[in-house]
């Protein structure tokens, strides 16, 4: 080995004893310190590793706990975080907390927390760790509100971040009472609500804060200084104070006192539950609210000092209400076996606070005594119904005219007055009628249909109403008209409502206008029915000139006028009757008379005799004239019945000769012929 | 040597897979890394952190154990070949080199540790460079070096081997190794004699292709040309450490000269760190069974 080998070998040796040198004297840290600690000079350098990371011998903990007592103390008494930590873990505080960023990580952080067994630091079991129990208003902070300094980038050497901190009030809040009540604020003031209300706060048993002394802040009954001063109560016993202690005696002691014996402390003052009134007149409803001035004035009969010596009768209500019923309603009221004073009480009781509906009651009974029963259909109807200001109106102020607008209100109305109440649905047709605003005249005071009006009472019109149309419904002939039933006015005459089938047969000129004082259908029709016509042979001659006369007038109609359907312009359902008898009757004769295609039955017939009644002469109307012999011959001798057809057989009249050969045979053994 | 650096391979795959699925921690500061959830398991101080430490550590003692094997009076107490240890040599200081990647969480901060990652960096890179210089002069069967006059006779062996060849293309080889050597102008000093060495490889390289190029033009197989170039490589390699035995010996042992003070430097920071680190630092052994562990 050369020395030029041998001097580089030294160097190169050197270099690296001076570079391993400078590793392990300057190096060692694996970065800056958090600024919580490069701030303390002790652990600069060298040394301020074992100031932390301890001597040889000594752990982290200790070496730690060196300077952060309260971790020390926590882990000897085996309270706290780091007392409760196991024992790896608390031996070895760089497990949890992490140092040589330069403060680019905090001291404590969540992985803090996480590492020492809490997840969150939010979810950090301040109770069962520290043994201060989060409640109520404290379960809202935030740890910084209570820990200033729990999110501070870096303290100053003195400064804690959770720790330190006394879990006595005062140690956070300002003692408004600077020591006074002691140092367990919690014991009257919780946590549930601010401070100002001392809810767990007990005052004295001889003086218990209920009811209305309840809400009072203590400087209303205590002064700062002086003999009722809460520093005064303190060592001694402060004497109960009496009402009139704080309460000024309106009374000027009239009823001693003991104000709470009537006033009680739940109400306002002028409210004297406590108080009871004569059990002759309890203060009850209305009167329970009322200022005693309201009823007994300072002087005079009623005065609370006359009345304490005078033994006067409990007034009715009239004297002091004014009453705006009409004499005769209380009067009708009065007829029950109630004393007149105590009539209002009917309908008005002493418990309720108002005269106003619906505190004020009436009964059916009371009602029918103001002359309105409220008998079916108003037995189901609401007072509202007909008091259409009940429950609405204001309270009418006692005065004079408090009868004059409670009538307004309340006006009377007859019991058949229906128009007061209901609305005319016949808009005023009967305005003008008897019984104009009389419904009941024709409607029932229970219901409005079926009405009363029947046939009898429609007689009294000027239509009466009687055969087919007692079957025929109201509606038929009462149309409606603007939505309202017609009833006045409605037109009479049978064309109004019936067709006229004849189409004016009857009354074209000639015609009779009236018969028997009739006129127009009724000439001939009746109400009865259309088809039941009074037609006599009469009429028969009125009407058509032609007479009937014998059998014609027993005849039907319809034997002469056989039934033909109408048409187009022809109503008629009858035809016309044939002017010939041949037409209607048959020809026994079997044409014997007939000239020029016509037979004249009444040659030898008459309508007024029977068809063998005839009128025919032989001496007068026959060629051949009867002399004595033949006139005593019956007919038949000469006017034998022969056989014109098969079993057709006619007498014969013509031609029959005027010889008497022609019936007489000159041989005497003839037989042919007459003898 | 091949098994050893396909387990390196593979255990480099293993830690670049493990490096990839926890990427979310590794490729945080150091700042991050500490509030993250794996910082207690993957820290230099955890668990697995300090498990890969303490394997380093143990492949570290593994690798300096080839000192001892290589030394003359203590070597032939160890068993197995120089190669063999030579192999392990290679293979605990790679392996090594990942254990400590994994014991630090990929980076390196200022600190005695880190230092020494840095140092045995270049160890590595100085040992890579070793290898290729090591593998550059020819050895016996058991890994010692080849001497001066064993070079000589096989580059007899080579010129009989040579002149079986075809004897235009392997007359112009042999010029042209033979070119390359005088060409070569070794100079005192590890750097020059370093870029000679270099330079000349670059050459060498540069001429073989163009041979190539010729041969094929000459009509040649690619087996014969293939063979030929084989040839001149190995007799580059002779004709160099027989021409300049000397030189080519002072660069090895320039090298060995740099390779092992880094090696020493990187040891005395690695002890500098590790008593610092067991000083003050949190090391959790929790996870050995005598040392508190489950």
């Amino acid at each position: 080995m050369s020395k030029v080998q041998l001097l580089i070998g030294l160097l190169t040796l050197l270099g690296v004893a001076l570079f391993v040198w400078w590793d392990w004297n300057k190096r060692t840290s694996p970065g800056p310190l958090h600024p919580s600690h490069v701030l303390l000079a002790k652990l600069q350098g060298n040394a301020g590793c074992i100031a932390c990371h301890g001597e040889k011998k000594t752990k982290m903990d200790a070496a730690c706990e060196s300077c952060h007592h309260e971790i020390a103390d926590q882990r000897k008494l085996i309270v706290g975080l780091h007392g409760l930590l196991k024992r790896d873990k608390a031996e070895n505080c760089a497990s949890c907390h992490t140092d040589h960023t330069g403060g680019a990580v905090a001291l404590i952080t969540a992985r803090s927390f996480e590492s020492a067994g809490v997840a969150k630091m939010e979810a950090f079991d301040h109770s069962g760790v520290t043994r201060f129990t989060l409640i109520d208003r404290h379960t809202e902070l935030k740890c910084e509100q209570c820990h200033h300094q729990a999110k501070a980038p870096a303290l100053l050497e003195g400064q804690k971040r959770f720790l330190g901190l006394k879990q006595d009030c005062v140690a956070c809040h300002k003692d408004a009472h600077q020591g006074t009540f002691g140092p367990d604020c919690q014991a009257c003031h919780g946590q549930k609500k601010e401070f100002a209300k001392a809810d767990g706060f007990v005052h004295t048993n001889e003086f218990p804060l209920v009811e209305v002394h309840a809400g009072k802040k203590c400087a209303d009954c205590h002064q700062s200084d002086g003999p009722t001063s809460v520093k005064a109560s303190f060592g001694t016993k402060m004497a109960v104070r009496t009402c009139v202690a704080c309460h000024k005696d309106v009374h000027e002691g009239a009823y001693g006192n003991d104000c709470a014996s009537c006033h009680g402390t739940s109400k306002p003052f002028k409210v004297v539950p406590l108080f009871t009134h004569t059990t002759d007149f309890p203060l009850t409803g209305g009167h329970a609210d009322l200022a005693c001035i309201k009823c007994h004035a300072k002087d005079g009969p009623n005065s609370v000092a006359s009345l304490k010596v005078t033994n006067k009768s409990v007034r009715g209500c009239v004297e002091c209400h004014a009453s705006p019923h009409p004499e005769k309603l209380t009067l009708a009221i009065a007829k029950s076996p109630i004393a007149a004073k105590d009539v209002c009480a009917t309908c008005h009781h002493a418990d309720h606070k108002s005269f106003l509906f619906p505190a004020a009651t009436m009964t059916s009974r009371q009602h029918e005594a103001t002359g309105f029963s409220l008998a079916k259909p108003h037995d189901k109807t609401d007072c509202a119904g007909c008091h259409s200001e009940i429950g609405k109106r204001k309270k009418i102020d006692p005065g004079p005219d408090l009868a004059t607008k409670f009538a307004v209100i309340y006006a009377g109305r007859a019991q058949e007055d229906c128009a007061k109440c209901h609305a005319d649905v016949h808009k005023g047709q009967f305005a003008k009628t008897p019984s104009a605003g009389r419904c009941v005249v024709c409607h029932s005071m229970t219901t409005f249909k079926p009405n009363n009006f029947d046939a009898a009472m429609h007689k009294q019109t000027k239509f009466a109403i009687d055969g087919a149309h007692l079957a025929v419904s109201c509606a038929a002939c009462h149309k409606k008209k603007d939505d309202v039933v017609q009833f006045v006015g409605v037109a009479s005459s049978c064309t109004d409502c019936h067709a006229d089938v004849h189409r004016g047969t009857f009354d074209v000129a000639g015609t009779p206008k009236t018969v028997d004082g009739k006129v127009g259908c009724a000439r001939c029709h009746s109400t009865g029915g259309f088809g039941q016509i009074t037609w006599t042979a009469k009429d028969h001659d009125l009407w058509t000139s032609y007479k009937l006369l014998g059998k014609h007038a027993e005849a039907t109609c319809v034997a002469c006028h056989k039934r033909v359907a109408p048409g187009k312009d022809v109503a008629r359902t009858l035809g016309i009757a044939p002017k010939t008898c041949i037409a209607c009757h048959a020809d026994p004769h079997g044409g014997q008379f007939e000239k020029h295609g016509t037979t004249d039955c009444a040659r030898c017939h008459s309508e007024a005799a029977t068809f063998k009644d005839t009128t025919f002469n032989h001496q007068r109307d026959s060629v051949f004239k009867l002399d004595v012999q033949h006139i005593k011959l019956a007919c038949a001798t000469c006017h034998r019945e022969v056989e014109v057809a098969p079993k057709v057989k006619i007498v014969r009249y013509l031609p029959l000769g005027s010889k008497c050969v022609d019936c007489h045979d000159p041989r005497p053994d003839a037989k042919k012929g007459v003898p | 040597m091949l098994s050893a650096l396909s387990v390196t391979a593979f255990c480099t795959i293993g830690l670049l897979s493990w490096a990839i699925w926890h990427w979310s921690y590794y490729r945080l500061q150091y700042s991050g890394r500490v509030q993250s959830p794996l910082y207690g398991w993957l820290r230099p101080g955890g668990p697995l952190g300090l498990s890969a430490g303490l394997l380093a550590c143990a492949l570290f003692v593994w690798n300096l154990a080839y000192l001892i094997r290589r030394s003359t009076w203590l070597g032939s107490y160890l068993p197995g070949t120089l190669r063999m240890w030579m192999g392990w040599h290679v293979f605990s200081g790679l392996v090594g080199v990942l254990c400590v990647l994994l014991h630090s969480g990929f980076s390196m901060r200022s600190t005695a540790g880190g230092h020494a990652l840095i140092v045995l960096t270049f160890v590595v890179i100085s040992g890579c460079i070793g290898r290729y210089l090591y593998a550059f002069i020819p050895r016996a069967a058991n890994g010692t070096e080849s001497s001066l006059d064993d070079l000589r006779k096989q580059l007899t062996l080579l010129s009989t081997d040579w002149d079986r060849e075809r004897k235009g293309f392997g007359a112009r080889v042999r010029e042209q190794v033979d070119h390359l050597i005088t060409e070569g102008r070794w100079r005192p000093g590890f750097i020059a004699r370093i870029g000679v060495f270099i330079v000349g490889q670059f050459r060498l390289r540069r001429s073989l292709r163009k041979l190539k190029r010729e041969g094929a033009l000459d009509g040649l197989s690619q087996v014969e040309i293939k063979h030929a170039l084989q040839l001149a490589r190995r007799a580059y390699r002779l004709t160099l450490l027989v021409t300049h035995y000397e030189e080519v010996g002072s660069i090895l042992a320039s090298w060995r000269y740099f390779h092992r003070w880094l090696g020493l430097l990187m040891v005395l920071l690695a002890i500098v760190h590790i008593v610092t680190a067991s000083r003050y630092g949190s090391l959790d052994f929790s996870f050995l069974p005598l040392m508190g562990g489950d």
